[in-house]
């Protein structure tokens, strides 16, 4: 995955001359996972610059650069480090296009590392994602596959509106793809179906997509028939799919690493009671990291969900 | 050749730096010196490793270890995922 990120980095690179790609370490050091490496000798320390180590600082660079015609693609080095530039985020990015009346947009994709799995220290292994999601104005992505990462970052790049692109730490180096590095671009705010099913719908995205697809591998096996969908777009949300995908099988499992409180699971899952109630033949599940800090390196595979829970959850839409 | 400031004002600032300011004025006091800075340097590395070490090669925290601590008076909700995440303890 982390190829595909600096393939379509270096894509959008040479085919526009507006892209600028900024951030701690994105330069020289070609990032902390490599992400960007040998852009900045390819390109040039203009249009690929290293920062300070100022999280609020990029964001606001990136925002100033969106508001004068440049299309800044800025990194975070990991999820847990966005709170200093949440300000910059929350109260000008995501509202400058509603408070300008349209007379200024702001085309910034802030890409950051999401999830752990990775053992790392404290503050490297978050899921934000919902907290970013009850901003309106953002667009938060989350792609779960090389292909994806790559047509995805250049959507999020391409499109004229701000994103908050999660790229799934474990995937990076874990999933071997063939991507055809050819500039095209997948569409944002739709859900992937990454298998056909007709028994339950499994909805997850980024990393849980592995324990997810294994799960539904393992269950079929046994005789139940998953049907998964990737959201890959958080927010805004395709519940037309969903919908679509429940009125089919009649049972929802949610799967996601992030926290349950107030999570984007409940947001499916408020939604689905609201429009798709009398589709459910059995209670919504939801498999959730738990509302604990997350923990460090040790402890990291008990706190993040794994197959078994997932089966178990499916299994109990089945009972009922 | 940055564009948004003179080089002469980071050479300045530099110059201002306060930690480099506060090492130099503790070596004036004869207070500090090189030795003493790889000493400590070396002992701040030990100790880091020695925590490291010591988290990695003990025995594994329980699942409880995540939901210690976090509140003086735990959530019901709190202590109901604390069986969940018992229950489903992933033994690596």
């Amino acid at each position: 995955m982390i190829e595909a990120i600096n393939r379509a980095h270096t894509w959008e690179l040479a085919h526009d001359p507006t892209v600028v790609v900024l951030g701690e370490d994105i330069g020289v050091n070609g990032g902390v996972f490599r992400a960007t490496a040998g852009l900045q000798e390819q390109f040039g320390k203009n249009r690929v610059q290293d920062t300070p180590l100022a999280e609020g600082m990029i964001a606001g660079m990136a925002i100033g650069m969106a508001t004068q015609g440049l299309k800044p693609v800025a990194e975070i080095q990991f999820m847990g480090f966005i709170y200093p530039a949440l300000d910059q985020i929350a109260n000008h990015m995501a509202r400058l296009r509603n408070r300008t009346r349209g007379r200024l947009t702001c085309p910034v994709v802030i890409r950051m590392p999401h999830g752990g799995g990775i053992h790392a220290p404290e503050h490297h292994s978050e899921s934000l994602e919902a907290m970013l999601a009850h901003h309106a104005g953002l667009r938060v992505v989350c792609p779960s596959s090389p292909a994806r990462a790559y047509g995805l970052l250049l959507a999020a790049i391409r499109d004229p509106d701000p994103i908050i692109f999660l790229e799934p730490a474990r995937l990076y180096r874990l999933v071997k793809q063939e991507v055809a590095d050819d500039g095209k671009a997948l569409p944002l705010d739709v859900c992937y179906r990454l298998r056909e099913g007709t028994d339950v719908t499994v909805v997850t995205w980024g990393a849980m997509i592995t324990e997810t697809m294994r799960a539904a591998e393992t269950l079929q096996t046994q005789g139940v028939s998953c049907e998964v969908l990737d959201l890959a777009t958080l927010s805004p949300i395709d519940h037309d799919t969903i919908l679509e995908s429940v009125t089919k099988t009649g049972r929802l499992v949610i799967v996601h690493e992030a926290p349950r409180n107030c999570g984007i699971g409940a947001e499916i899952a408020a939604t689905v009671a609201e429009h798709g109630l009398y589709d459910l033949h059995a209670p919504i599940k939801r498999v959730t990291g738990y509302d604990t800090i997350m923990p460090l390196a040790r402890l990291e595979y008990d706190y993040i969900p794994n197959a078994a829970r997932i089966m178990d959850a499916v299994r109990e839409t089945l009972v009922e | 050749m940055r564009a948004d400031r003179d080089q002469s004002e980071v050479r300045e600032a530099w110059e201002k730096e306060p930690l480099l300011r506060l090492r130099a004025h503790l070596v004036r006091l004869k207070a500090w010196d090189e030795a003493r800075e790889e000493s400590l340097k070396a002992e701040c590395a030990r100790e880091v490793e020695a925590a490291v070490d010591q988290y990695l090669s003990g025995p594994k925290p329980s699942t409880d270890a995540m939901f210690d601590h976090l509140f003086a008076n735990p959530p019901k909700g709190l202590l109901e995922q604390r069986e969940i995440a018992r229950r489903y303890a992933s033994g690596r």
